[in-house]
């Protein structure tokens, strides 16, 4: 049932939001253009994630090889997934602005 | 382009995996899968491996938890010894086998019945440090205590030292959540674990 809340929650929301970005801040390109823009920052984020994780195996290994020791979880904690996607964020935005400033 | 299509297609199938985890039992169907069930049978000693704790010298959730289930386990009668492993975190600091000792006293263990271990730095080290400590005592079977997930692999680097082992799960997560945080939460531990176990094969470990 709670699942079934949540589901709901974020179906009025998005709703609403679309409805505020149509009436009030007269969007006009379509909503597909946004969905599919976020998917492709979503495969971004896992790119970042994916990389970001190899790389702290790598150096955690060769911490160990040096003596020193660092547990291997420090490469699944959440703050990683937070920032990957916030890399990810970052990465679209510039690459999007540039190719606007093309477009000038 | 290919490359934003490519990014696209992995976007979509991490999305869908989000949704099948989150909304779906498909971390409980493979927890009730993978981890190995409990088989508690009397043994010559209880082992609980470390789980971590605090640099202010507070053990972890999963370190209380497993602790008190060793504990526990000792005062029903499954064996006489309680070996408690787990380093410290700084160099200076107490380890977490020394945290977890008074704690043990406190819930009326006799100091005879206690043996720690602070050397041990991952299983494999604890499966080693174990059998240098407990097969010179003439203790061959052990009740080993751990989470669900994390015992497929300490089973085996158990048994691979030498030892009798049934395995005494200790979970500080639910094994079978409702809701969608506590999927996420399974399925992380679930994915943790599986690959430990490539990393433990890989290097010939296991």
């Amino acid at each position: 049932m709670s699942q079934v809340l949540l589901l709901l929650l974020v179906v009025v929301t998005s709703a609403g939001a679309y409805g505020f970005g149509r009436r009030w801040l007269r969007i006009e390109a379509p909503l597909g253009r946004g969905i599919q823009r976020t998917v492709e920052t979503v495969g971004v984020a896992v790119a970042f994630f994916v990389v970001n994780v190899g790389l702290t195996v790598v150096g955690t290994l060769a911490l160990r090889s040096l003596g020193f020791f660092v547990s291997l979880y420090v490469a699944t904690d959440y703050t990683l997934i937070v920032l990957s996607f916030l890399q990810a964020v970052v990465f679209q935005y510039w690459r999007y602005a540039g190719a606007a400033k093309e477009q000038v | 382009m290919n490359f934003n299509r490519g990014l696209r297609a992995l976007g979509a199938v991490t999305l869908l995996a989000f949704v099948f985890v989150t909304f779906t039992p498909l971390a409980n169907v493979l927890e009730n899968r993978l981890a190995l069930p409990e088989d508690l049978s009397p043994a010559d000693a209880i082992v609980v491996l470390g789980a971590g704790m605090g640099s202010d010298g507070e053990l972890s959730r999963p370190s209380l938890k497993r602790a008190v289930r060793g504990i526990e386990l000792s005062q029903l009668g499954y064996s006489p010894l309680l070996f408690l492993l787990g380093p410290a975190r700084n160099e200076g600091y107490p380890s977490e086998a020394e945290v977890r000792w008074p704690l043990a006293r406190t819930m009326g263990m006799d100091p005879d019945q206690l043996l720690t271990e602070e050397n041990g730095l991952n299983t494999r080290e604890e499966a080693r440090l174990s059998r240098e400590r407990l097969f010179p005592l003439g203790i061959e079977s052990v009740l080993l205590v751990t989470d669900g997930q994390h015992l497929i692999r300490a089973v085996e680097l158990f048994e691979n030292e030498g030892f009798q082992v049934y395995p005494a799960p200790a979970n500080d997560y639910s094994t079978q959540p409702v809701g969608p945080g506590g999927r996420i939460a399974l399925m992380k531990r679930i994915l943790e674990e599986q690959a430990a176990r490539i990393y433990y094969r890989s290097a010939g470990y296991l």
